[in-house]
C-alpha cells in the first residue's frame, strides 16, 4: 500500500501543463554570432529593422532581419547600454565613458570611437557599472552610475576627484576587502557622482549636470509614453524591495551614499543622518518589484507598442532572477505617479536573465539576457506579438473607495476569490526587508456585467504600503486561466 | 490493515514528497543557477554544501540568510532570507537528496571564449599599472601596451602574449586582468597631472588606434606602432603655445629641445613629431 503510494508520488509529472503564456505568445531563443560570449548588455533596433546588441565582451554586432551578424565594434569595457544615434552611428555606455561609435568611412565597421562624456569618477571597484543612455522628451540622454560595493576595495590609482567623506580612508580602501566591508558603508560613493542620474542636454553635446540622486544599482531607465524617466533599483541596502522610482530633477531616490554630491551638500556623511530626515527627504518609489514574489533583480524598462492591443503604452521591465518579466501600469493619484507591478511571461519558457529588452518593428519583444557571473542566462529571445491578447489583467486603478481591476476578456464570477494583504517594507541601512505590518484584507468584491471590471470596496488604503489583489485560479468566461494572476499596487497617495 | 491506520501513514507520504518536490523547485528556482550538484561554478557543489551543513541545519539557515564572504575569487551570495526557514530547509534537504553518491568534478578552468589576439587589436578592461580607465592595445608582433584614458598617456608596455581576462570576467570585474607577457616598460602616476580630456581614438583598416586627447589646452593625436625593440610613438598636436613633455632616460625625440628630462617643442615642431622608446 505504501509502496504504491510512493510508486504513484513519484511519477506526478513534475513539468508544468500546456504552457498557457507560450500559447499567447509564441517565444523563440534566437542563435547568437558564433564564439561569442552571448551576453547582453545593450540592445536596440535601429530605424532600418536592424537588430544592434552589445556583448559582456566589449562586442557590438548588427543583425540584419533576415538573421545574418555582423560585427560593428570592439574592445568596448563592459557595455550595458546602446541606443542609435542617426547616421548609422550608435551610443553606447561602457564602465568608463558614454561612447559614440561612427563609421566614417562607411564600411559597416566603427572606425571611430568617440568619447561623449567620462566626466565621472571610477575607483575600480568592480560594482560602479554604468547605465543608459535613455534619450528623453527634452532631447538630452539620460545616464545613471552605480554605487561601489563593499565587497572590494579601490584601485590605487582613481579616476576623479576623491571625496574625503566616509568611515575609511582612501588608503584603508586601496588595502582591500575588510575595511571596505566594515567601514565603507555596504555601498558608497567616493568618487563624483556614483549613485547618481545625470543628464547630458542636447543628445550629449552639452555640458553635463547632476539630475538625481540616491541610486544604488540602477540597471534600467527609460521613459515612459509620457516621458517620465524611470529608473529602478536592486533590492539590498536602503531597498528593502526593489523599487521603481518616477525620477523628477533634484530628486533624492532613497539610497543616501550619493547625496555628497548634491551641490552644496554640508551635511557630512549621510549615512550618519537620521533616518526619519531621510525618509522625509526621499520620494517614494511608485512601484515595488515584491522580493522574492516577482522580481529580486528588476532590469530595463521598455513600453508596449500598438501591436500589444490593449497593453500599449504600458511599460514592462526585465528581471534577472526569475523566468518572468514584469508589467507596471502605472496613472496619477494626487499629482504623483504611482501603480500596480503585474508578473508577464510568467513562463519557464522564457528562463531567467532578462536584462534589455527591445520591440522590432514588427512589434515582437526581443530580450536580450545576461548573468555577469550572477544568477542569470545568456542569448537572446524573440517574443511575438499577440494575435489577441489571453485573460490578463489590463488595469488596476485606485478610486476613492478602493480598487478596480480590469480584464482584457470577460472573467468568470464562479472562478474569481480575491484574496487581498497589504505589507510594506522597512526603509534602513540593512540589506533587504522582511515584509512588515502585513495584514489579510478583505473586500465585498463585485464583477461588472460585462465581465471586465472587478470593484474591490475597501474601508481603509493605507499610503506607504503595497497592496496585493491575488487573483489566483480565475478563468476567462471562455474557460482560459488568467495570466499573471496578481497585481502588487504601491499606493504612495490615496487621493 | 485497520483503515484508520492507512489514511494517516498515506498522508505523511504525501506530505513528504510534496516537500521533497518543493525542495528541488525551490533549489531550481533560487539556487540552481550558482550551484550545481558535483561541481563548482559561481558556488559551491552540493556535494560540499552537503559536508559542510550535514548535522548543522542552523548555521546553513544562518548562511542562507546572510551569506559571508569566505572563498576568494568568488562573488558575494546574495541573501535568500526571503524564502523563509521552511523553503530553505526543503532546500537543504533536497540539495543532500541531489548530491548522494555523486564526485566532486574540476571546475572548468578554460575561458570557452579564448581566443588569440587579434593584432592589431584594443581592449577596454582593468590592467595593472594603470587607472580604471585603461586601454590595452595588442601591437603585429609581440608587444602590447596599456593607454590610460583618465591620465591620457601610455603606461606600460609588455612583451609576449596580449591578456588573460578570464579571472576578470569570472569574478565579474573583481580580478584584475593578468599581463599575457613581461612588463618591459612602465611609467608611474604623475605628480601633478595637467588637466586632460580623453576624446576617444579612431581605428585604421586594420584596427590600429589614434588615441585624441587635450593635454594642458593642446589636442594631442597620438599613434604607436612597434618596431623591433623600440615604440615608436608618433604625435600630432594641435596647439597655440609651447608644449611641454616629461621624458624617461629610455625615450628620445624627433624634435624640440631637451633640458633634462623635459622635452619643450614649438607649435611648429609640435605638428609632427615621434617620440621612440628603446626597449630592453
Ligand atoms: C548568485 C549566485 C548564488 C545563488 C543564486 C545562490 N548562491 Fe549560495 N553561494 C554563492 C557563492 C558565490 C558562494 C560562495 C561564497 C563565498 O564562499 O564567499 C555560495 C555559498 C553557499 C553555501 C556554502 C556556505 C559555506 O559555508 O561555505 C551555501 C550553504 C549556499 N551557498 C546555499 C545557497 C542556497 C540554499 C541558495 C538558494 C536558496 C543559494 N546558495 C543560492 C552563490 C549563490
Amino acid at each position: 500500500m505504501i509502496l504504491f503510494a510512493l510508486t504513484l508520488f513519484a511519477a506526478t509529472p513534475a513539468a508544468p501543463a500546456a504552457d498557457a503564456w507560450t500559447d499567447a505568445f509564441p517565444l523563440a531563443a534566437v542563435a547568437s554570432p558564433a564564439g561569442v560570449d552571448d551576453q547582453v548588455g545593450g540592445m536596440a533596433f535601429l530605424p532600418d529593422g536592424r537588430l544592434a546588441v552589445a556583448f559582456h565582451r566589449g562586442e557590438v554586432f548588427l543583425r540584419s532581419p533576415a538573421g545574418d551578424w555582423k560585427q560593428f565594434a570592439e574592445g568596448l569595457h563592459e557595455p550595458l547600454g546602446l541606443l542609435p544615434d542617426g547616421d548609422g552611428a550608435l551610443l553606447v555606455m561602457q564602465r568608463p565613458e558614454l561612447t559614440r561609435l561612427e563609421d566614417v568611412d562607411g564600411d559597416g565597421r566603427a572606425d571611430r570611437y568617440r568619447t561623449v562624456w567620462d566626466g565621472f569618477g571610477m575607483t575600480g571597484n568592480y560594482h560602479e557599472f554604468a547605465f543608459g543612455p535613455a534619450r528623453g522628451p527634452d532631447g538630452a540622454l539620460y545616464v545613471a552610475l552605480n554605487l561601489a560595493s563593499s565587497g572590494d576595495g579601490i584601485f590605487p590609482e582613481i579616476r576623479g576627484a576623491w571625496s574625503p567623506i566616509g568611515r575609511a580612508s582612501r588608503e584603508q580602501m586601496v588595502s582591500g576587502k575588510g575595511f571596505a566591508s566594515k567601514l565603507a558603508g555596504r555601498m558608497y560613493s567616493r568618487v563624483p557622482y556614483r549613485g547618481c542620474v545625470m543628464r547630458l542636454p542636447d543628445g550629449g553635446r552639452g555640458p553635463a549636470e547632476l539630475f538625481a540622486t540616491g541610486f544604488r544599482s540602477p540597471d534600467g531607465l527609460g521613459f515612459d509614453a509620457q516621458g517620465r524617466l524611470l529608473v529602478n533599483d536592486n533590492q539590498g541596502d536602503w531597498r528593502g524591495s526593489s523599487p521603481l522610482h518616477v525620477v523628477t530633477r533634484g530628486s533624492f531616490n532613497g539610497h543616501p551614499a550619493s547625496l555628497v554630491w548634491r551641490p552644496g551638500w554640508d551635511r557630512g556623511d549621510p549615512l550618519d543622518l537620521p533616518v526619519a530626515e531621510l525618509e522625509a527627504m526621499r520620494s517614494q518609489p511608485a512601484g515595488i518589484f515584491v522580493h522574492g514574489e516577482l522580481s529580486n533583480s528588476p532590469t530595463q524598462p521598455a513600453v508596449f507598442p500598438a501591436a500589444w492591443g490593449t497593453l500599449a503604452g504600458q511599460v514592462v521591465f526585465g528581471e534577472m532572477n526569475a523566468a518572468r518579466l514584469v508589467r507596471f501600469v502605472g496613472e496619477d493619484v494626487g499629482g504623483v505617479h504611482q501603480g500596480a507591478m503585474i508578473p508577464f511571461l510568467d513562463t519557464k519558457a522564457l528562463r531567467n536573465g532578462n536584462h534589455r529588452l527591445a520591440f522590432a518593428p514588427d512589434g515582437a519583444l526581443w530580450v536580450g539576457k545576461t548573468h555577469l557571473s550572477w544568477a542569470g542566462h545568456n542569448g537572446l529571445v524573440r517574443i511575438e506579438a499577440p494575435k489577441s491578447l489571453p485573460p490578463l489583467i489590463e488595469t488596476v486603478r485606485l478610486k476613492a473607495t478602493g480598487f478596480e481591476v480590469r480584464f482584457t476578456r470577460p472573467v468568470d464570477k464562479a472562478t474569481l476569490v480575491p484574496a487581498l494583504r497589504r505589507f510594506r517594507y522597512k526603509y534602513h541601512v540593512a540589506y533587504g526587508s522582511p515584509k512588515v505590518d502585513e495584514e489579510k484584507l478583505s473586500a465585498a468584491w463585485s464583477l461588472s456585467a460585462d465581465g471586465q471590471a472587478l470593484t474591490l470596496p475597501l474601508p481603509e488604503i493605507r499610503e506607504g504600503f503595497v497592496h496585493e489583489i491575488n487573483l489566483k485560479g480565475a478563468r476567462s468566461v471562455d474557460g482560459r486561466e488568467l495570466l499573471g494572476p496578481v497585481a502588487y499596487y504601491q499606493v504612495i497617495k490615496t487621493k | 490493515m485497520p483503515r484508520r491506520l492507512v489514511t494517516p501513514l498515506l498522508l505523511l507520504v504525501a506530505g513528504l514528497a510534496s516537500a521533497a518536490e518543493d525542495g528541488k523547485l525551490l533549489y531550481e528556482q533560487n539556487c540552481k543557477a550558482c550551484h550545481l550538484p558535483d561541481q563548482m561554478i559561481v558556488g559551491p557543489s552540493l556535494i560540499e554544501i552537503t559536508k559542510l551543513y550535514a548535522r548543522r541545519p542552523k548555521d546553513f539557515l544562518a548562511w542562507a540568510k546572510q551569506p559571508q564572504r569566505k572563498r576568494t575569487g568568488v562573488i558575494e551570495m546574495p541573501s535568500m532570507a526571503h524564502l523563509g526557514d521552511a523553503a530553505l530547509l526543503a532546500i537543504r534537504d533536497h540539495m543532500a537528496q541531489a548530491s548522494k553518491g555523486l564526485k566532486e568534478q574540476k571546475p572548468n578552468p578554460a575561458d570557452p571564449f579564448l581566443r588569440p589576439a587579434r593584432r592589431p587589436e584594443v581592449r577596454r578592461i582593468f590592467l595593472p599599472d594603470a587607472g580604471p580607465a585603461a586601454i590595452a592595445v595588442a601591437l603585429p608582433g609581440d608587444l602590447a601596451y596599456a593607454f590610460d584614458a583618465g591620465e591620457c598617456r601610455v603606461r606600460s608596455v609588455w612583451r609576449g602574449g596580449f591578456l588573460d581576462d578570464w579571472a576578470y570576467y569570472k569574478g565579474n570585474g573583481k580580478a584584475r586582468v593578468v599581463l599575457a607577457g613581461k612588463v618591459i616598460w612602465r611609467t608611474g602616476p604623475e605628480a601633478s597631472p595637467p588637466p586632460v580630456k580623453f576624446l576617444g581614438y579612431a581605428v585604421d583598416a586594420a584596427g590600429l588606434p589614434t588615441f585624441e586627447y587635450v593635454r594642458d589646452g593642446a589636442t594631442f593625436r597620438e599613434t604607436v606602432t612597434a618596431d623591433g625593440n623600440r615604440l615608436v610613438r608618433r604625435f600630432a598636436v594641435e596647439t597655440t603655445g609651447p608644449v611641454e613633455l616629461r621624458l624617461d632616460p629610455a625615450t628620445t625625440a624627433s624634435a624640440g629641445l631637451r633640458v633634462g628630462d623635459v622635452l619643450r617643442l614649438t607649435p611648429a615642431e609640435a605638428k609632427a613629431f615621434t617620440l621612440t622608446v628603446r626597449l630592453p
